[in-house]
């Protein structure tokens, strides 16, 4: 009894000691800081995890401190921001650790925002590790803006930003992302599922995916997705032969694929397609072209109606060219059919 | 007794600047000292030291503004300077062929070094701002390379043993002898260059032999030679230098604002140097795009989208020059 109140008592004090403890707009972290704190200015917290528990709903928590910081689950809206000056690093702890950098649970309508963060989840080496940097599971609108994720590039950890979610999530935003080292840069259901994912939109800007063991981005997506990529580069993707700087994949038996618009984007130097385009008889994409630049690859533009490993085959359209992309320099330009569409 | 006293006194030494162990993080600070183990609480002074104590495959953080001196790197590795803070380097090492560099790339040939941030100044001397001589891919971003005007440096030499993936983004070259050369005389240079500025160099960019390089609104201005060059003197034929620019810009250079350069020896029918533009604008130069110049051996091409501004030059075309319509 008496060493119940001596413990309750040097809490009381500690908490009185960092601030009382409460939850609040605004929390901080730090690489100096304390879990034993409040998570304000004063007295930040050393965890994300710590501090995402003091936010309130829609709030922010922000790094004070350059420095490597703990994998964290996000479970409502939130923006995580790390302001210029502040190399914060989300970080895995050995061989064997096989969390994600940061994981992505929240509610259907909740908006989620990574803001400046670099996740390195290449201390993951083990095969099976299996970690991604980030794990959009469930959530309404995330995005994803100036961060940096870095793989392995030895077992190949799962991928830089992997949307899994077969319900819920509405919308991805990537902008300004550097990426290398993973098995897939931006995975769109490549992991899961016999249901695919289910995107209202998803947006890609300014971005940069290369060194990755398979491919920079692999969009195996129902129909309701609509993917915009622009502006990004996908190069130096594939560790042996097998290298797609962007391949897109037919959906599933019940869900016809994505559209897909690719404009003004950079796809060089991957080992075996720049674009890759999979159909099949039915989930058959739709896959626009625009002011790319494909190079320097074996095949430029591959597209295949059908899918090359045999099975049923619709037939159908799924690849379109505007005429103002640069496919030059690569062993094999384009091999299968792009149909050309003119410009509004 | 005494030996005891110096025994305390280092150990209390250690425990004060942390124990000195490999890290896969480690930091710098103006206020740091190399004594130190290049913690977060007890960063050291030097990019030298903290590159010494991080691991294969880590980082070396710049937590503030200060010169942190030159560097060796030999190890895959990032070094990190955030935006808003300053790692600034003036002064130099020696390569192993004693080439002195403000940063010099030996690393293995599968290692991925990372520069970020950095910002070299240098104000007297033939240095160079990063020569590369071996590394497996080279990430530099966000960095500002100036050279002292000497036109024996370069601000990126890449000279490497063995292949090399290179991709520089966001960056800058000036005052030096050639701002950018990728020099594939030993092995293939893969390369990517985005919004990266050349600028008042002798030859901005010049690419040599095996090297496949794609540059995207990437500026080559105020130099006193070309802007952008490709010249093949691999005696395979089989080996193209290659160069592809996607809105860049080529102004005001003293010689030739783009060049594909013919070869220096016969390789029969094959394009041993091609060049492409595409919604590029090359203007204000003495030449503005030149290709082949004269029919027979060793050619090279310059291929254009039709899609240029190529305007307002001594000279805008020069050679034969060859329409791709696109895809």
């Amino acid at each position: 009894m008496r060493t119940t109140m001596k413990t309750l008592l040097v809490l009381v004090c500690a908490l009185l000691a960092a601030g009382i403890v409460g939850a609040a707009p605004r929390t901080f972290v730090s690489a100096v800081g304390s879990d034993l704190a409040v998570c304000s200015f004063g007295a930040p917290c050393r965890t994300f995890t710590r501090a995402l528990t003091f936010t309130d709903p829609s709030g922010e928590v922000i790094a004070l401190t350059s420095g490597a910081y703990d994998p964290f689950t996000i479970t409502a809206a939130v923006a995580i921001t790390v302001p210029s000056g502040v190399h914060a690093t989300v970080t895995s702890s050995g061989a064997n650790d096989s969390r994600n950098g940061v994981t992505i649970m929240a509610g259907a309508s909740d908006v989620v925002m990574i803001r400046g963060l670099e996740i390195d989840t290449s201390p993951a080496v083990s095969v099976g590790a299996g970690a991604s940097g980030i794990s959009y599971q469930t959530g309404g609108h995330v995005f994803v803006e100036d961060v940096t994720l870095v793989g392995n590039s030895v077992g190949y950890s799962k991928a830089g930003i992997l949307a899994e979610a077969t319900t819920a999530p509405r919308r991805l935003v990537v902008r300004n992302v550097v990426e290398r080292g993973y098995l897939v840069g931006l995975a769109v259901g490549l992991f899961c599922c016999s249901v695919r994912p289910d995107f209202v939109d998803i947006v890609v800007e300014d971005s940069q995916f290369h060194g990755n063991g398979y491919a920079g981005a692999l969009l195996e997506i129902k129909g309701t997705s609509k993917v915009v990529i622009r502006n990004s580069l996908f190069s130096g993707n594939g560790s042996g032969v097998n290298g797609t700087g962007i391949h897109v994949v037919r959906g599933d038996l019940v869900h016809p694929g994505a559209k897909v618009t690719l404009e003004d984007n950079v796809v060089t130097h991957n080992t075996e397609f720049g674009i890759r385009i999979v159909g099949g008889d039915v989930g058959e994409p739709i896959v626009s072209m625009a002011h790319n630049v494909v190079a320097y690859n074996p095949t430029g533009v591959k597209v295949e109606e059908c899918p090359s490993g045999g099975g049923a085959c619709g037939g159908g359209t799924i690849a379109f060219r505007m005429g103002n992309n640069t496919v030059r320099e690569n062993s094999t330009d384009s091999a299968g059919p792009v149909t050309l569409y003119s410009g509004f | 007794m005494a030996r005891i006293v110096c025994t305390a006194i280092a150990v209390l030494s250690l425990v004060a600047a942390g124990v000195v162990v490999a890290a896969p993080r480690t930091f710098v600070s103006g206020d740091g000292s190399d004594s130190n183990n290049c913690s977060r609480d007890f960063p050291c002074r030097s990019f030298t030291a903290a590159l010494a104590l991080v691991d294969d495959g880590g980082e070396v953080v710049v937590i503030d503004t200060a010169g942190y001196g030159p560097m060796r790197i030999s190890k895959p590795v990032s070094i990190i300077a955030p935006p808003g803070i300053l790692a600034a380097i003036s002064n130099s090492v020696l390569s192993d062929d004693l080439v002195p560099t403000a940063i010099y790339v030996r690393a293995g040939p599968s290692d991925k070094v990372v520069l970020r941030g950095m910002n070299v100044n240098i104000q007297a001397g033939n240095i160079f701002g990063v020569l590369v001589h071996s590394v497996g891919t080279l990430h530099i971003e966000n960095s500002f390379f100036k050279g002292s005007n000497s036109d024996l440096a370069g601000g990126l030499w890449v000279d490497a043993l063995g292949p090399v993936k290179l991709f520089v983004k966001d960056s800058q070259f000036r005052t030096f002898g050639t701002g950018m050369a990728l020099r594939g005389m030993n092995a293939r240079i893969d390369a990517v260059v985005e919004r990266t500025r050349i600028q008042d160099t002798f030859d901005g960019v010049t690419l040599a032999n095996d090297v496949k390089a794609l540059m995207r609104e990437t500026v080559s201005t105020g130099n006193q030679g070309v802007g952008f060059a490709a010249y093949n003197g691999n005696p395979s034929i089989t080996v193209r230098t290659s160069l592809i620019l996607e809105r860049c810009t080529a102004s005001n250079n003293g010689g030739v604002g783009v060049l594909a350069d013919p070869a220096s020896i016969n390789k029969g029918a094959i394009v041993s140097t091609l060049v492409t533009i595409s919604n590029c604008v090359v203007t204000n130069n003495g030449v503005g795009v030149q290709g082949t110049t004269f029919a027979g051996s060793w050619p090279a091409q310059m291929t254009t989208r039709g899609n240029n501004t190529v305007r307002e030059n001594g000279t805008n075309s020069i050679g034969t020059i060859v329409s791709d319509t696109g895809f």
